[in-house]
């Protein structure tokens, strides 16, 4: 009966065939290569956004844009008619979060269709609306 | 914003930036698959241009499945593995007419330099192991060449043939008996 190769030195072989090199040869590295470029998903970058809304509009020069942009529509922007749109934005912008008492109240009238007659629009003014009473 | 380094991202990581369009993930992946799934293919093979077909083929399904690849259902290497043990099998089933000639297993060839003889003899006990491997039915060859040669755990081995750890044990211990006494007739050609 044959004698089968002993376990260890079975061990041997195998230990041998762990350690010897198998290289990729570069053509075949160049066709498996070629394959994963050719099926990859194609991903679609968003359009840049433009304008008012685009990441650099803000930098420094904005002044001269934004006289640009108001230049286009005809009308002259010096430095002061500027700063004084830009104060009004701010203003209002204020105005909406903070929501004085006044405002709060006709806004609320505004809104809830409520008569104005029951809102005051100058609270405070009474005194001044009846007579004999302002100088003591 | 620093680059990753490709040693601290995870197969399954770069296949998703290679599905998200990211090349240098296909350069990573191929670098770091294509060696183990050619070595596997040739061992089961044992020939060097079939084992080269045979990884393409495998590298090639798993760039088709990348895009709908859900990271943690499977490991990668596993997989490539599986694909590429059942395409070796269909190449064994296509030419199992023809007698298994371990006469190129895409190893390094051997040279005619200093130590040249000492190569040709390890050249010759690799083709002795390579012709008595094919001669084992399928999966015992599978199982042995993962077990032994490609040095894969029980539970690895599970994962690649898709059986329990218990039919792991009992397909390499049977295989591995198998391989002994196929080789039993080359105890000259190993020099034992």
């Amino acid at each position: 009966m044959k004698k089968g190769v002993e376990m260890s030195e079975m061990d041997d072989l195998f230990a041998e065939a762990r350690a010897r090199p198998h290289s990729v040869s570069q053509a075949l590295q160049a066709r498996v290569l070629a394959d994963a470029l050719r099926l990859q998903p194609r991903v679609f970058a968003r359009p840049a956004a433009r304008g008012f809304w685009a990441p650099g509009f803000w930098a420094p020069g904005l002044w001269a844009r934004v006289s640009g942009l108001l230049g286009g529509l005809g009308v002259l922007a010096g430095p002061g008619m500027l700063a004084g749109m830009t104060t009004a934005a701010v203003a209002g912008v204020y105005l909406g979060f903070a929501q004085p008492g006044a405002i709060a109240g006709f806004s609320v009238a505004w809104l809830a269709d409520a008569p104005l007659e029951a809102v005051e629009l100058l609270p405070g003014m009474d005194g001044f609306l009846s007579g004999g009473e302002a100088d003591e | 914003m620093p680059r990753d380094t490709s040693a601290d991202l995870s197969d399954a990581d770069l296949m998703a930036r290679y599905a998200a369009g990211d090349a240098q993930a296909a350069r990573l992946l191929t670098a770091r698959l294509l060696p183990q799934v050619l070595r596997y293919a040739a061992r089961l093979l044992g020939d060097r241009h079939e084992a080269e077909d045979v990884a393409q083929e495998a590298m090639l399904r798993l760039w088709r499945a990348a895009p709908e690849w859900r990271a943690g259902e499977a490991q990668i290497a596993s997989w490539l593995y599986r694909v590429a043990g059942n395409l070796c099998f269909d190449r064994h089933r296509a030419r199992r007419r023809r007698p298994v000639q371990a006469l190129d297993d895409g190893c390094e060839p051997a040279d005619a330099g200093p130590g040249a003889e000492a190569r040709l003899i390890a050249a010759d006990r690799m083709a002795a192991l390579t012709a008595a491997l094919g001669a084992l039915p399928e999966r015992q060859r599978q199982a042995v060449v993962l077990r032994h040669i490609e040095g894969l755990s029980n539970p690895e081995i599970a994962e690649v043939l898709e059986i329990g750890v218990e039919a792991v044990e009992s397909l390499t211990a049977r295989g591995k008996r198998a391989l002994g006494l196929a080789l039993a007739g080359q105890r000259a050609v190993l020099g034992l």
